[in-house]
């Protein structure tokens, strides 16, 4: 009885969708919006047509209806064909087949189609709703396809790129084979498509739709071009806009690749070895693993590095603005950055470091990358005055030039003083005060507009009018 | 129906010129009494308070009150193809989303006509409660533009004294600080070159010169610029558009920080 009401309530719901709402109400939309089986919405689909068409009168619903069978191409070969059609044209379609293996209703909406978008983009909607399990209802079932979990998937996503390439060529090769002499450029699409068909028409539906959202699980097809460490990224993030820092972060990486040649290489091979074996973490570059020694007291396993890292860098960044004086590019700087990414990526379950750590690793490795690459590390000549105090206790005020290069530890190594002002001994204390000025003075230029803000005497803060005038 | 001529067509220009900068959108509000505008700007710190009076005009007709949601970037390039002597004249249908502008030149050689998409805005009005002021500056436009810009070197904010000898703004920052006095000059023949001031009780109050140098880019519309400014609220600057009306800019006052060292 519960299962008459339901399927009545059903009814009414799609009376609702369709009359009320001017909603186009696809089989597939219906199942996953009410959670049943397919085959039950189909069922539900036809009963409320039906009963529309026996009230009489103008109905004013429009069916479209899904045929499929065997029929016969252009140049006489048997096929399978799947179409969806009006109403209207139902009859011929079906004429047109030898054997309709099926035939029911697509959708029913109160207007007219003019064309089919609006029946995708119904599905597509409730699709990109339920991406991980819109097959649930469906009645086609794999029993040996089984969801996989984040890290099986980037683990195995390699695989699938080589496996779908390979099928990908058989494929063509197969078509070529059977199809030759009659290969028109859509018989070879359909006999790829056949090919991956096994999986199911809708499997291939929610592939194509995962792709264009851009962040689902089961991506193993659609990004068959991309290279395995993009691919492992996209399938480790799901968030929209990290993806797009990421995809932001690939083409410079590329452009690096290029540049770093045999490098490059070996941090992707490192990556990869990563990817097919967890455990085998111990082939990294020698300096990486030294940094690690001396740090592995504060060092814990750590699997979300990676996001870490990214606002690290953002950090990192900041703080290298905040040495504006320097002529750096800050492309060049982000585009160091992600080359240091993918060196990190080698080790990424291995350690957790403290974020000043990280940020010397950043420096460390732009260091290295820029001696790699041959670039000359960007310094800049400045004047800079400074205050000291010499021995009575005077301060005496002189105009320096100093060598300042993007880090920190590199500065202090490398920071060149010419002295234009003689100046008494200095003594070691001196010396200290004048390495912490030194200091000071880089993180100057860029804070100055602070520092103007700051250094006005009247310390006041700009009120809102709102809190003079009220609203009417 | 509404439509406004107006033979002094430049005034549009100099007064778009001076708001556009400061706002991005406003409604412009007309009825039978006239034209009005009131917006805020984007971070809600100042106010544009634009007023024109149906008399002002050479023709004026609105039959039903009409709210325009103008894009003004978008306006202010179309008045810039109105040439300084064009009588402009706007027009608008009751129920339209467009407003046509029509410029003329002054021999009627050329006629320009121009129509632009009006946009839905849904702003709020605020009530500006009618203050007694307890100063009030009049001084040269050209020399308020003066002071702002040249203070707006040396710091962020002026501070705005106000005495019965006249007015002092100041300003400092890294570089140093600067002082300027003006002192009451009603003795000058020429009226919009006196500085008067008419003072119930001193004040002294600090504003964001950003805002004032904004503000200052109404210049062209008058010679005389009015300061108003009372204790610890906005203050007005108004720049009279002949007979047209007004144009107020109303700025917040910034307020000392209690953590402040001062």
């Amino acid at each position: 009885m519960a299962c008459e009401t339901d399927k009545a309530l059903l009814q009414e719901n799609i009376e609702e969708y369709i009359k009320d709402d001017n909603k186009v109400v696809t089989c597939k939309w219906l199942s996953l919006m009410h959670s049943i089986d397919i085959n039950v919405a189909k069922r539900a689909l036809h009963i409320f047509v039906h009963h529309q068409r026996n009230k009489g009168g103008n109905d004013d619903i429009n069916v479209t209806f899904f045929v499929a069978g065997l029929g016969k191409s252009k140049d006489g070969d048997l096929m399978h064909k799947c179409a969806v059609v009006p109403e209207t044209e139902l009859e011929v379609v079906k004429r047109s087949l030898a054997t309709v293996t099926s035939c029911h209703i697509f959708s029913v909406q109160k207007a007219k189609l003019k064309d089919y978008t609006p029946l995708y983009m119904t599905d597509y909607e409730v699709i990109k709703d339920n991406i991980d399990k819109c097959n649930r209802f469906s009645s086609i079932k794999c029993p040996w396809v089984s969801l996989k979990s984040g890290l099986s998937a980037s683990k195995s996503a390699q695989q699938d790129v080589v496996k779908v390439v390979l099928s990908e060529n058989k494929g063509h090769a197969f078509s070529n084979k059977t199809e030759t002499g009659n290969d028109s450029p859509g018989s070879k699409t359909r006999a790829l498509a056949k090919k991956v068909e096994p999986k199911g028409s809708i499997t291939s539906m929610f592939a194509s739709a995962s792709k264009k959202d851009g962040g689902g699980n089961e991506s193993s097809k659609p990004v068959q071009k991309t290279d395995a460490a993009s691919k492992i990224k996209a399938t480790k993030k799901k968030g929209g806009v990290t993806a797009f820092f990421e995809k932001k972060g690939d083409s410079p990486l590329k452009q690096k690749d290029v540049l770093l040649g045999k490098d490059s290489k070996k941090m992707d091979a490192s990556s990869e070895r990563f990817e097919s074996n967890v455990t085998n973490e111990k082939k990294q570059d020698p300096k990486r693993k030294k940094k690690q020694a001396a740090d592995a007291d504060e060092e814990a396993p750590d699997k979300k590095r990676r996001r870490r890292i990214k606002t690290d860098l953002f950090d990192s960044s900041d703080d290298e603005d905040v040495e504006a004086g320097e002529p750096e590019e800050p492309e060049e700087e982000i585009e160091e950055m992600e080359q240091f990414e993918v060196l990190d990526k080698g080790i990424e379950e291995e350690h957790k470091m403290t974020e000043e750590e990280q940020k010397e690793e950043v420096d460390d490795s732009s260091l290295t990358k820029s001696a790699v690459v041959g670039k000359k590390r960007k310094r800049t000549k400045k004047v800079v005055s400074k205050h000291y105090e010499d021995e009575e206790g005077f301060m005496v005020t002189k105009k320096e030039t100093v060598w300042e290069s993007e880090t920190d530890e590199e500065d202090e190594a490398s920071v060149n003083k010419q002295e234009k002002k003689s100046h008494q001994s200095n003594t070691s204390e001196d010396m200290g005060k004048l390495a912490t000025k030194n200091t000071k003075a880089k993180a100057d230029p860029k804070g100055k507009a602070a520092a103007k803000k700051n250094s006005s005497p009247q310390k006041s803060k700009q009120t809102s009018l709102m809190s003079f005038f009220k609203k009417k | 129906m509404f439509e406004a001529r107006l033979v002094q067509g430049s005034l549009w220009k100099k007064l778009l010129d001076s708001i556009k900068d400061l706002l991005n959108e406003a409604i412009f509000d007309c009825s039978s009494t006239g034209i009005t505008l009131q917006a805020m700007d984007s971070s809600h710190v100042s106010l544009v308070s634009i007023s024109m009076n149906s008399d002002g005009f050479d023709t004026y007709r609105c039959d039903r009150n009409l709210s325009m949601g103008i894009h003004l970037p978008s306006l202010s390039k179309i008045m810039k193809c109105a040439g300084n002597d064009d009588i402009i004249t706007m027009k608008a249908t009751d129920d339209a989303d467009t407003v046509s502008l029509v410029f003329e030149s002054p021999n009627n050689e050329k006629v320009s006509d121009y129509e632009m998409k009006l946009i839905d805005l849904d702003t709020e009005h605020l009530g500006i409660p009618e203050t007694e002021y307890s100063c009030v500056v009049k001084m040269p436009s050209a020399e308020f533009q003066r002071i702002c810009r040249d203070l707006s070197q040396l710091g962020d904010s002026v501070v705005i004294a106000c005495t019965k000898e006249g007015v002092k703004f100041s300003a400092s920052g890294e570089l140093g600080t600067g002082n300027i006095k003006l002192c009451q000059s009603a003795s000058t023949d020429k009226e919009e070159e006196s500085v008067v001031v008419d003072m119930n009780e001193a004040v002294c109050l600090t504003f964001a010169l950003r805002y004032l140098n904004f503000f200052a880019k109404a210049t062209p519309l008058s010679t005389q610029v009015q300061l108003s400014m009372s204790k610890d609220v906005p203050l007005v600057v108004e720049y009279k558009i002949s007979e047209l009306g007004f144009l107020r800019f109303y700025l917040a006052p910034k307020i000392e920080d209690n953590d402040g060292d001062n």
